[in-house]
């Protein structure tokens, strides 16, 4: 399965109607308008449907609230991890800060650089759940095509 | 009392109904003809939000039988599109005036 094919079949899969008709599926249509399948600019090519695709994400996102909403849920398990990882971060810092230099992954409890990655990994792990609980069901919109050994 | 709610239009849409106002065109010939101003990830997405306010409308093109891929989609402006287009071309052009020239 090509790249192409992936984006497609997971546009169609999770994307609303508009969203992808509209948005993916040209996007698509563009790479492939030479007519063979294949794409002449591979990397310009794929990143412009990616870029289609993130953006058709988040239009179907925010046409009805579902933006804040998703937000609001991944607050919760958020301020949750947040709130122990301060607990627990803090007095350690300050002790490990006062002592001599660490290296390797250790350094991430006392730089600000490992601070930010810490709270980028709770954010991504908090979002994760809520996306795959939230997202609503969609359904495939394409007609089956016929087999042709059935034909 | 109930507000009207204006329709609101930006630079980007404006420049697409400019080069929609003729002819039916593709999405990746609108970025050509953009020269750049319009970007190949973000046509469709702004182009979408068009269609939803009306400035724009589009139609799967007509393929030949046995066609490989997706068929693409082709936009063209419509009047009421056109209309507003105008309409914000003439309040900025009333609003860049001095207060001096505006008399």
């Amino acid at each position: 399965m090509t790249f192409l094919q992936r984006v497609d079949a997971i546009a169609e899969q999770f994307l609303s109607e508009r969203a992808y008709d509209l948005i993916v599926a040209p996007a698509i249509a563009d790479v492939e308008c030479d007519g063979t399948g294949a794409p002449l600019h591979p990397v310009r090519d794929y990143a412009s449907v990616f870029a289609a695709f993130t953006g058709a994400v988040y239009e179907d996102m925010s046409s009805n609230g579902t933006v804040l909403t998703v937000a609001g849920l991944a607050l919760i398990p958020a301020a949750y991890y947040y709130f122990f990882l301060i607990l627990l971060a803090a007095p350690q810092t300050a002790a490990l800060a006062a002592g001599p230099p660490l290296n390797g992954w250790r350094v991430i409890f006392t730089s600000s650089v490992g601070h930010l990655l810490l709270a980028a990994l709770i954010g991504v792990l908090s979002l994760a759940p809520v996306l795959t609980c939230w997202w609503p069901e969609r359904t495939p919109r394409r007609a089956p095509q016929p087999d042709v050994a059935d034909a | 009392m109930n507000e009207m709610r204006l329709p609101s239009i930006s630079s980007t849409e404006s420049l697409l109904l400019d080069l929609l106002e003729h002819r039916e065109r593709f999405g990746l010939e609108l970025v050509e003809a953009s020269g750049g101003k319009v970007k190949r990830g973000s046509v469709y997405v702004t182009l979408a939000r068009m269609e939803a306010k009306g400035f724009v409308e589009s139609r799967q093109e007509e393929r030949a039988p046995g066609a490989i891929g997706l068929p693409r989609r082709l936009y063209r402006a419509t009047p009421y599109g056109l209309k507003v287009r105008d309409a914000y071309l003439v309040l900025r052009e009333a609003l860049a005036l001095k207060p001096a020239e505006a008399q």
